[in-house]
C-alpha cells in the first residue's frame, strides 16, 4: 500500500514521484532527482491536487509513503504540522495570505525532514500575490519543498513556471477510471458507461456512476438539443436548462447550508433563540457568503450541463465526418445518428461555436436565462 | 536533495554569464576604468541573467581588489557573495514584490545613509522592481537620484515599462536579451559534462526548443530530463516521453489526413493522441509549431532548408509536400484557429473537446473571410491539379483570324502582324473558371494590345483589371466613367478579345463595367518607358478633342 495508489492511470509521473522520494531521503544524494519546486498541471479531474497531496505525504512521512503512517494520513487530510495545504473557495489568492504563507515557509519543520507547500490553486494567484511568492519558490529554505497545482501551465506567470519542475498529469483512459468504479462496487455497464460520459473526469464519473438523479438529469439536458424545433421549443428548452441547475444549486447548497449555519450558531453560544453579541453579525455574514456561493453553483451547473451539451454535437459531427466509432454519450447513438443525416457539419460546427460563445458570457457574469435563450434560439 | 541546477550553475562572474555580451562587456569596462553610475536597471524576460549579473556586480564592487571586473575571489567580500554564498551585510537583495510598500520605501531610504559595515560600497539590489507600488516608487525618487557615496542601487525587472519613468531615467538601463540557441546548446552541454550524465544526440535541441532561450528554463527542464536519467544516460526516447512532446509521426498523420480533408483520418488521430497519454494542448502546440514550419517551407522553397536546420532531408521533403497540397492560405488559416484554440485551452475546460473543435474548425472553412480565401484556393489545387485542358488547342486557333477586320483606327501592319506570329504556336493553359490564373496573364494581354493600337492599351494599363470571368464574357473593371465610355465607342473591347484570345486562348465577349476600386498605380512605369516619337502618340490637347469632342478655347502660358 503506497499513498500513490490514489493516483489513477498516472505511471509515469509515480515512477518520476518515487525517485524522487528516494532522492530526497538521501542527504548526500546528488543526482536531480528532487528539486525544490513542482509544479503539477494536468486536465480538471486527474488528479493534481491528490497527486501533490500524496507527493507530500511521502516526503513527510518516515517511510517513504507508506498510506498508513498517522504523518501520511494527516498530510493527506491537510492536517500535518508541515504540510501547509493552500485551498481556496474565493476566486484569488490574495497577497497579504502569501506574504503570511513565504514566512511559515520558511520556519523549519517540526517533526519531519521537510515542510511542504501545497497549493492547490496556484492559477488562482493574483498577480502581485505570484509575484510576491518568485523569491520564496526560487531560491527557499534548504528544507522547504514548494508544490504548486495549475490546470496548464499558461495559467501561471511564465517567471513561476521557469522556476518549477512541471509534471503534467495524463487524462486518465476510460478503461482506467472504468476499472477504478468496479473496484468501489459499481457494475461494470454503469462504471463503463460514467467512466465514458465523463471524459475521464474521475469525480464527475464517480458522481454519475453512485447517484441515479445526476444520471437523469444529464439525461434529460442531452436530450433537450432534440425537442429544439421552433422559437418556442427553443424558449422552453432553455426554461427547463435554467430551472433545472438551480433546483440542483438549491438542493447541494441547503444540504450545506444548513450544517454550516448550526455549526456556527454552535460556536456562538446559541441556546434556544439567544445568541452571544456579534452572533447575529457572523450569521448574517454566512448568510451573504453562502448565497453567493449558490451563485456561483449555478453557473457551476450550468457550464457543466452546456458542455454536456457541446459532447452531444460533438458526437454528432464525428458521425457526420465520418468516424462514428468513439462516441462520449453511446447510449443516445440512434438520436445522434438521426440529426447528423438531417444536418451537415458546418451547421453543426457552428451550433458547437454558439454553445462555447455562451459559456464565455456566462463566465463574464451575464444573466443566465437570457444568454442561455438566445443559444438556444441559435441551436434551432 | 541537491540543488537545481539553475542555482548550482549560476554564474559569479561576468565571463561566466552566457549570451549577454552586449550587457556585460560595457560593464565590465566600466568597472575597470572605474567610471561607476549610481543606479542601474537591468531588465528582460524570465532567466536570462538579471539578478545574477546583479550579484555580480555588486561582488566586483565590493572587492577588495577592485573595483574590478574579475573578482579576485579570496578576499571576505568575493567569498561571502560568491554564488549560493551566505551573503554580505552590505549587500541588500529585496524583493519588491514583497517589500513593495511606501513604508519598506521609508525605511530602506533612512538606512541607506548609514556606511557599509566592511565594503566599500551599500548596495541595494531591488529584484522584481516591477511590482514597486507607486508610493514606494516615489518615496525612493530622492535617494535613487542623490544617494550618498557609498550607496549604489541595481534594479532588476522582467517588465521595465511598468516601473515608473522617474525612476528610470534616473538609472542605467541594461535591456537583457534571450539567449540565441547556439550559444544556450553550448552551456548546456558543458553543465551535462559537469554532471558526467552522457546526453543522447538530439536532446539538447530538444531541451533549448522547450526553454524558449531562458537559461533558467532550460535548466530546470535538463534537471528534469538528468533526473529520469538511466543507466546509459539520457536517450532521446526518455527525453521526448518526459518533455511530452508530440511524436513525429502523429503530426504527420494529422496533416496529412489535413490535406486531403480526411475528418474520419483525422478524429482517430486525435483519439490516439489522447489515449496514448499526450496531453491535447501540448499535442496543439506542437501541431501549431509545425504549420508554422509548412508556412516558412512554403514561402522560401528550396532556402528553407537553411532556415530549418533540425529537420533531416527527406523530413524536409515530405513538408514541402505538405506545404504544396495544403497552400497557404490553409496553414496560415489552420494555424489562425489552432492558435486561438490554445488560448481557450486555458483553465478548467475539457482540453479534448476544444482540440476536437480546433479540427473541425479547420476542416470545414466556414463563411468567414479567410474561409473563403481557403475554399478558392482549394479550388484552383483542384483545377491545377486536373492538368492543361484539351480544348485549350482548337480555341486558341479560332480567333487569330475572325475579328481583325473590325479595327476602325489604322494601324501599321508591320505591328499587327507581328504578334499574330509570336503567340500563335504557343497553346496557354486554359481555365474557363480561373480568374487568378486570367489575371496572371493580364500584363501579356496589356502588351499585346499595346502592339495594335496605343489608345487602348493607355486606357487600359493603369486603370483597368480583370473582375471576372465566366464561360460568357470577360468583365473588366475600369477607374472611372470617362475612361470606361471611351473604352466603348473606341470599341476597344474587339482589341481586348483579340489580344485575349491570342494571349490566353480565350474567345469571349468583353465586358467593361466601372469600378473605382480598381489600383490605378500597378502599370505607371511602363508609361515612363513610352517612345515619344511614336505615331499613334497624342499630346493632351489631341487627345481630349480626338476622344471627347473637345475644342480648344484659349491656350495661356502659366507663369510661376
Amino acid at each position: 500500500m503506497s499513498v500513490f495508489d490514489r493516483l489513477i492511470d498516472q505511471g509515469d509521473t509515480v515512477a518520476v514521484l518515487e525517485r524522487a522520494v528516494v532522492a530526497s531521503r538521501d542527504s548526500t544524494d546528488e543526482s536531480q532527482d528532487m528539486t525544490h519546486a513542482w509544479l503539477f498541471t494536468g486536465p480538471p479531474g486527474s488528479g493534481r491536487s491528490n497527486a501533490a497531496l500524496a507527493f507530500a505525504a511521502s516526503l513527510v512521512c518516515s517511510a517513504g509513503g507508506c498510506g498508513d503512517c498517522v504523518d501520511c494520513r494527516t498530510a493527506l487530510s491537510g492536517s500535518h504540522a508541515d504540510v501547509e495545504l493552500i485551498q481556496t473557495e474565493g476566486l484569488s489568492i490574495k497577497i497579504d495570505e502569501i506574504r503570511e504563507l513565504i514566512t511559515r515557509a520558511a520556519w523549519t519543520p517540526s517533526v519531519a525532514t521537510y515542510r511542504v507547500v501545497v497549493m492547490e490553486d496556484a492559477d488562482r494567484l493574483t498577480e502581485s500575490a505570484a509575484n510576491a511568492l518568485l523569491k520564496a519558490v526560487e531560491e527557499p529554505s534548504s528544507r522547504t519543498i514548494w508544490l504548486l497545482c495549475a490546470p496548464t501551465v499558461t495559467d501561471v506567470l511564465p517567471t513561476i513556471r521557469s522556476r518549477t519542475r512541471n509534471l503534467t498529469l495524463r487524462t486518465p483512459s476510460a478503461a482506467a477510471v472504468s476499472v477504478l468504479l468496479q473496484g468501489e462496487g459499481i457494475s461494470v455497464n454503469l462504471a463503463n458507461f460514467a467512466a465514458a460520459a465523463s471524459q475521464g473526469h474521475i469525480g464527475r464519473a464517480r458522481y454519475l456512476a453512485r447517484d441515479q438523479s445526476a444520471r437523469d438529469i444529464r439525461n434529460d439536458i442531452l436530450k433537450l438539443p432534440t425537442t429544439i424545433v421552433d422559437v418556442a421549443t427553443a424558449f422552453a428548452a432553455a426554461a427547463r436548462l435554467v430551472e433545472a441547475a438551480k433546483g440542483q444549486a438549491e438542493e447541494d447548497a441547503e444540504k450545506k447550508n444548513d450544517g454550516e449555519l448550526a455549526a456556527l450558531k454552535e460556536a456562538w453560544g446559541q441556546q434556544g433563540t439567544r445568541v452571544v453579541t456579534g452572533g447575529a453579525k457572523a450569521v448574517k455574514e454566512l448568510e451573504k457568503e453562502q448565497k453567493s456561493r449558490q451563485t456561483r453553483m449555478v453557473r457551476d451547473y450550468l457550464d457543466r450541463a452546456l458542455l454536456d451539451i457541446a459532447t452531444f454535437y460533438r458526437d454528432v459531427l464525428l458521425v457526420q465526418t465520418g468516424s462514428g466509432d468513439e462516441l462520449i454519450n453511446p447510449d443516445l447513438s440512434d438520436v445522434i445518428n438521426a440529426m447528423a443525416g438531417s444536418t451537415t457539419p458546418e451547421k453543426t460546427l457552428a451550433k458547437i461555436e454558439v454553445i462555447m460563445k455562451t459559456r464565455a458570457n456566462l463566465l463574464l457574469n451575464a444573466a443566465p436565462l437570457l444568454v442561455i435563450e438566445a443559444m438556444m434560439v441559435q441551436l434551432r | 536533495m541537491s540543488l537545481a541546477l539553475y542555482r548550482k550553475y549560476r554564474p559569479s562572474t561576468f565571463g561566466e554569464v552566457i549570451g549577454q555580451d552586449h550587457v556585460t562587456e560595457p560593464l565590465s569596462n566600466a568597472l575597470t576604468s572605474g567610471s561607476i553610475h549610481h543606479a542601474y536597471l537591468f531588465s528582460g524576460p524570465r532567466g536570462c541573467g538579471k539578478t545574477s549579473s546583479a550579484r555580480i556586480m555588486a561582488r566586483s564592487l565590493n572587492c577588495e581588489k577592485g573595483p574590478t571586473s574579475n573578482p579576485c575571489g579570496e578576499c571576505q567580500s568575493c567569498r561571502d557573495l560568491v554564488a549560493n554564498g551566505p551573503g554580505s551585510i552590505d549587500v541588500m537583495e529585496l524583493d519588491a514584490a514583497t517589500h513593495g510598500l511606501v513604508d519598506d520605501a521609508r525605511d530602506l531610504r533612512d538606512k541607506a545613509f548609514f556606511a557599509p559595515v566592511q565594503s566599500r560600497y551599500k548596495i541595494y539590489i531591488i529584484d522584481e522592481a516591477h511590482q514597486l507600488g507607486p508610493g514606494a516608487a516615489n518615496a525612493l525618487l530622492k535617494v535613487v537620484e542623490e544617494p550618498p557615496p557609498h550607496v549604489l542601487f541595481i534594479f532588476a525587472t522582467t517588465e521595465p515599462d511598468k516601473l515608473i519613468a522617474t525612476i528610470r531615467s534616473r538609472t542605467h538601463h541594461y535591456p537583457f536579451r534571450l539567449v540565441p540557441p547556439a550559444v544556450l546548446a553550448e552551456h548546456l552541454e558543458g553543465v551535462c559534462k559537469q554532471e558526467g550524465i552522457a546526453v543522447a544526440k538530439g536532446v539538447i535541441p530538444l531541451v533549448v526548443r522547450a526553454s524558449g532561450g531562458s537559461v533558467r528554463d532550460a535548466l530546470s527542464v535538463l534537471g528534469q530530463l538528468l533526473a529520469g536519467a538511466g543507466k546509459e544516460g539520457v536517450t532521446y526516447e526518455v527525453a521526448t516521453a518526459l518533455l511530452g512532446y508530440t511524436d513525429g509521426a502523429l503530426l504527420d498523420e494529422a496533416i496529412d489526413a489535413l490535406a486531403a480533408r480526411d475528418g474520419a483520418t483525422l478524429f482517430n488521430t486525435v483519439n490516439r493522441v489522447v489515449e496514448s497519454g499526450h496531453d491535447p494542448r501540448r499535442f496543439t502546440q506542437d501541431f501549431l509549431e509545425r504549420l508554422r514550419d509548412l508556412i516558412i517551407v512554403g514561402a522560401s522553397k528550396e532556402n528553407a532548408a537553411h532556415i530549418l536546420r533540425e529537420y533531416p532531408e527527406d523530413q524536409l521533403e515530405r513538408l514541402e509536400k505538405q506545404a504544396r497540397l495544403l497552400g497557404a492560405a490553409t496553414l496560415i488559416r489552420s494555424a489562425d484557429i489552432a492558435a486561438d484554440g490554445l488560448t481557450q485551452m486555458r483553465g478548467a475546460t475539457a482540453p479534448r473537446l476544444i482540440l476536437e473543435l480546433i479540427c473541425a474548425r479547420i476542416l470545414l472553412p466556414g463563411n468567414d473571410d479567410q474561409g473563403l480565401l481557403a475554399r478558392i484556393e482549394r479550388l484552383e489545387n483542384g483545377i491545377s491539379l486536373r492538368g492543361t485542358n484539351a480544348e485549350v488547342a482548337q480555341v486558341a486557333d479560332k480567333p487569330a483570324e475572325s475579328k481583325p477586320s473590325t479595327e476602325k483606327i489604322a494601324v501599321p501592319a508591320a505591328v499587327k502582324e507581328e504578334p499574330a506570329k509570336a503567340v500563335a504556336p504557343t497553346p496557354k493553359p486554359n481555365g474557363p473558371v480561373d480568374i487568378a490564373a486570367l489575371r496572371k496573364f493580364w500584363p501579356e494581354v496589356i502588351e499585346n494590345v499595346k502592339k495594335q493600337r496605343r489608345l487602348t492599351w493607355s486606357l487600359l494599363s493603369a486603370s483597368a483589371q480583370v473582375l471576372a470571368v465566366d464561360d460568357k464574357a470577360i468583365t473588366i473593371g475600369i477607374v472611372n466613367s470617362g475612361a470606361r465610355d471611351s473604352f466603348v465607342r473606341s470599341e476597344s473591347d474587339v482589341i481586348l478579345r483579340k489580344a485575349f484570345a491570342e494571349v490566353v486562348g480565350l474567345d469571349l465577349k468583353v465586358e467593361c463595367i466601372v469600378d473605382p476600386t480598381v489600383n490605378a498605380s500597378t502599370t505607371t512605369p511602363e508609361r515612363m518607358s513610352e517612345d515619344p516619337t511614336d505615331a499613334l502618340e497624342l499630346g493632351g490637347a489631341a487627345l481630349l478633342a480626338k476622344e471627347l469632342g473637345a475644342h480648344v478655347i484659349k491656350k495661356f502660358t502659366n507663369d510661376v
